[in-house]
């Protein structure tokens, strides 16, 4: 025998039902749109970092997600004006659309006018998720870290060819090496070395 | 009629996107030149387009040795720049000619790159020549080996002189 109260709880627990599934409906349609993931990464691609000499960055941006991204802006504003010089490359651009699966690479070089401990800081990437909503999207790169700029003259003691002072030290050693060499090139005109048997002839 | 051929033309326009005629392309490179110091060489191309017919904000697509890819723009839209890096190693001098494409011509390369027929059938819009001169690497021969090579040379010209002295 059915108690009365029974189909009361039914009923409750077809609403409960009801209430989840819409719940769930509301929380899924989010997953259903594509989107556009973008990956970034700085780098920079030096062996020393020189005071007065090339540092190249790259970029590079990845699209992970299923829709194009729509007018992406990269912005590095890490290298000052009154730090660096910009020598080729734009810190500042925008791609129109990068497909999904698709990566692009941007490369910028900059010359240091500073020595010192520089902290490579990320540039920022904005960019439009999908070409329905207007939402702008905001990421970063990935960093490369702190590096330390080698002043100039340091660098040039250790790694330059220091052809101008060996030419020094050459044109120090010759009248060290020439003069006793002279004196014995004088004695040994006058004297003529003999190959066979001991005569010495003197040649006055 | 008139009117129906002005309309269509006006839709193919709209649809097919802007187009540049008569492309102007005034270029500005940079190569690295010092290659003791980085691992990859870096080529950049910095040029601004300019067309007969006026179309501005033109997309326009590379082809450079990672492929064919969309060319940077600064935010005002008007200087564009190309760039790509090569190892030390690989990195060979001279000129390096870049194509440049829009919309258009970015799609024909597409279809004919997935029908596997030649791509040089289509025409880029304009050319850019990248002149690399080429890195130092460093000297060819160091200068400490040299004036070893130097000292070596003298002290066995003095030991034979000597030895033929002393017999």
């Amino acid at each position: 025998m059915r108690h009365p109260a029974a189909g009361r709880e039914r009923r409750m627990l077809r609403y409960v039902l009801l209430a989840l599934c819409l719940v769930g409906c509301a929380l899924s349609e989010g997953e259903g749109e594509e989107r556009a993931r973008l990956l970034a990464a700085k780098r920079v691609h030096n062996l020393y970092l020189v005071e007065g000499r090339d540092i190249v960055v790259q970029y590079s941006v990845h699209n992970v997600g299923q829709a194009a991204a729509i007018n992406v802006q990269l912005t590095d504003s890490g290298f000052s004006t009154e730090d660096f010089e910009v020598a080729g490359g734009q810190l500042q651009v925008k791609f129109d659309r990068i497909a999904p699966s698709a990566n692009v690479s941007h490369t910028v070089v900059v010359k240091p006018k500073k020595f010192g401990y520089f902290n490579f800081t990320a540039a920022e990437v904005s960019y439009q998720p999908s070409e329905d909503t207007a939402e702008i999207q905001i990421g970063y790169t990935s960093e490369p870290g702190e590096g330390g700029i080698i002043a100039y003259r340091d660098y040039d003691r250790k790694f330059s060819p220091h052809v101008f002072d060996w030419i020094i030290f050459a044109l120090l050693m010759i009248p060290v090496l020439l003069v006793p060499f002279l004196m014995w090139y004088n004695i040994k005109s006058k004297y003529v070395i003999p190959t066979h048997g001991g005569k010495k002839g003197k040649s006055d | 009629m008139k009117l129906f051929a002005i309309v269509l033309a006006a839709l193919l326009a709209l649809a097919t996107g802007e187009t540049c005629t008569g492309a102007q392309v005034e270029a500005v490179g940079f190569t690295s030149l010092d290659a003791t110091i980085v691992t990859k060489i870096a080529y950049i191309a910095d040029f601004t387009l300019s067309c007969s017919n006026g179309a501005k904000d033109i997309s326009l697509y590379a082809e450079t040795v990672d492929g064919i890819v969309g060319v940077a723009r600064s935010v005002d839209g008007v200087k564009y720049q190309v760039s790509w890096v090569e190892d030390v190693a690989t990195a060979v001098s001279g000129e390096r000619p870049i194509k440049l494409y829009d919309e258009q011509g970015y799609g024909a390369l597409r279809k004919a790159q997935r029908g596997n027929e030649d791509t040089a059938s289509v025409e880029p819009v304009a050319t850019i020549n990248l002149y690399h001169p080429g890195a130092y690497k460093g000297p060819w021969v160091q200068s400490e080996t040299m004036a070893v090579l130097a000292a070596i040379f003298i002290y066995y010209y003095a030991y034979t002189q000597k030895k033929r002295l002393m017999s």
